[in-house]
């Protein structure tokens, strides 16, 4: 006999998660919860997404055409895993990108996803002069590439189809199509006049997939790009799409989650979890953001996470970072670390309020210290200690150390302590 | 060296052997600890947790279990108890890639003889326990296959398919 080795994993994962196993193995098999690990990797640490896991934050790094720098986005992952990525996902479209996904496989020891259809793009203008001359074999082989190098997950734009593009045509939008892989997928079928491929071959997709024991996570190429955008026909169709698709990858044996959204106002947001749940059969949701306004340039971290902590908290289960470049440029090694960071904000706070187990235990936690003024373990069990301490000796107090220079000696906490201790 | 390899090679689902009733040991000499000996090296060389002789072509009821850093070496066992119910995934080297829920006893007591030719009575529970239930199986010429769903026997045929062609 041998063990069945998503067994395995799943132990391990109930371990991390303080999670019963069993609630854990039964929400796996009905595919509330996904585990990202290819069978082929080696140097990973499964994650688990899903129902009543701690929300999982992804990080983004890739070269761009303009930005084509290996060691740049080596360093990149390097900061998101030490700043507390779950996850990252190569989104290279520029250089050896063969060479990047493997040296970023090496050297990455939690989950990695890609979007396969960038470099079928990318390499099929090089060789042909133009995407819509991409035969429909080549996404497919781009996928199997990628999966075989022991990529964990692979975005695919499958409900991108034509009666989603007649919705988008029809109903009209601010902004049409701010998703690259819905912008390449689109661009292609109106020129071919062609249904997708990824939709029309799925069962081929699925199979390449269920080889290597990957998660599909199903595209939002109509993801709303404006707030004027959200929850519309285009947005709904696809999504009803990626409903029927989630049902035949399960029927198969196949993991799924869901890519959400996007631009869309802070009241949508809930509604826009809910019908996730609901049309995708509870598979995991995996956001982006949500931006919950579009003005904020320069601080999208901050418009991303107020509709990250939302979504979450609603029961989203997978928040993908948004950085302040966005918008503005590629993100740079800080840029990284604050979407990172904000994303893990915004993905405790909506686990606090999802009642995920441990989460509240570490606020409870550092309120201790805090009562305490104890600096030393609050700055420990903050969610990047190396800025907390930063911050604080930057301005450290003159006279004593169980106040800082916010209140000095008025430290509110201070000022009654004593009366709590002694007043009864 | 070559010889070796050959020796330790796993029979795969479609080998008539994997179907036979294995015969009754009737004493345990030289060759019949070798035997012990190759089977634990074939199991561990493929990470195995269990091996019945079957698997390496081997017609007798002998088999072996690793029950965490132990190793139990069971010769003619035979199921004297069995209690509870759990169901639980599991795979066979005979049949890769295919895994299949298979509902198992929780407890069993079994009988048998040991590699010194020593009476034994084994009781187990939990994952030891199904894994000799699986090995006691191969000796009756039963696999896991045997236990599949209507629903899950569509995809495992198309498997099994592949495998015969192998």
């Amino acid at each position: 006999m041998i063990p069945f080795p998503v067994m395995e994993t799943l132990k391990k994962i109930s371990e991390i998660e303080k999670i019963d196993l069993k609630i854990l193995e039964e929400r796996f098999k009905k595919g509330e919860i996904v585990i990202l690990k290819n069978k082929k990797r080696s140097n990973v640490i499964p994650v688990g997404i899903g129902k009543g896991l701690r929300t999982k934050v992804n990080a983004n790094i890739g070269t761009s055409p303009e930005r084509n720098d290996i060691d740049f986005e080596l360093k990149k992952l390097k900061i998101a895993v030490e700043a507390g990525a779950d996850a990252v996902m190569d989104l290279s479209t520029a250089g050896d990108l063969d060479l990047i996904r493997k040296e970023i496989l090496k050297n990455c020891t939690i989950p990695l996803g890609t979007v396969p259809i960038y470099q079928a793009v990318v390499e099929t203008i090089k060789e042909k002069g133009g995407l819509v001359k991409m035969g429909e074999d080549k996404i497919f082989e781009v996928i199997e590439k990628h999966l075989k190098d022991g990529v964990d997950f692979v975005t695919v734009h499958c409900g991108v189809t034509q009666k989603v593009l007649k919705c988008l045509k029809e109903e009209g939008r601010a902004l049409d199509i701010v998703s690259r892989g819905g912008a390449f997928h689109a661009t292609w079928m109106i020129a071919n006049k062609k249904e997708n491929p990824l939709y029309e071959n799925f069962d081929r997709l699925l199979k390449l997939v269920k080889k290597y024991d990957a998660v599909l996570s199903l595209g939002d190429g109509l993801r709303p790009g404006s707030i004027a955008d959200s929850t519309d026909r285009a947005q709904i169709q696809e999504l009803l799409t990626l409903g029927e698709l989630t049902q035949r990858a399960r029927a198969e044996g196949v993991q799924v989650m869901i890519e959400g959204p996007g631009h869309m106002p802070l009241n949508e947001i809930e509604a826009n979890v809910l019908l996730e749940k609901k049309i995708c059969h509870n598979a995991p949701f995996y956001v982006l953001g949500p931006l919950v306004t579009d003005i904020g340039m320069g601080y999208d971290h901050i418009t991303a996470s107020i509709g990250a902590a939302v979504a979450s908290s609603c029961g989203a289960d997978f928040i993908c970072y948004v950085t302040p470049s966005e918008h503005l440029r590629l993100p740079t090694l800080d840029d990284v670390k604050l979407g990172v960071i904000g994303a893990r904000i915004a993905a405790h706070a909506g686990d606090i309020s999802k009642e995920v187990k441990g989460a509240r235990g570490w606020d409870n936690e550092m309120t201790k210290y805090r009562k305490d003024r104890n600096w030393e373990q609050q700055i420990c069990l903050s969610i990047n200690p190396a800025t907390a301490r930063r911050v604080r000796s930057e301005s450290k107090p003159t006279s004593e150390e169980g106040i800082c220079t916010m209140c000095g000696e008025y430290c509110a906490i201070k000022i009654v302590a004593d009366w709590f201790k002694y007043g009864k | 060296m070559e010889n070796k390899t050959e020796n330790l090679s796993i029979k795969i689902y479609g080998e008539p052997i994997l179907r036979k009733k294995a015969s009754e040991v009737k004493e345990i000499k030289e060759d019949g600890l070798r035997i012990i000996e190759t089977m634990i090296d074939v199991m561990f060389a493929n990470e195995g947790i269990g091996l019945a002789a079957p698997q390496i072509g081997i017609g007798k009821q002998i088999i072996v279990v690793r029950n965490d850093e132990d190793i139990i070496k069971l010769i003619n066992p035979v199921i004297l108890k069995k209690e509870g119910e759990e169901e639980a995934k599991e795979g066979c080297l005979s049949l890769p890639d295919i895994y299949v829920d298979v509902k198992r006893a929780e407890y069993i007591s079994v009988e048998g003889r040991n590699e010194k030719w020593e009476p034994v009575i084994i009781e187990a529970e939990g994952l030891t326990a199904r894994i000799l239930q699986h090995e006691i199986d191969h000796l009756n010429g039963v696999l896991i296959i045997d236990y599949t769903s209507p629903v899950s026997e569509v995809l495992v045929k198309q498997q099994l398919k592949k495998l015969r062609r192998l």
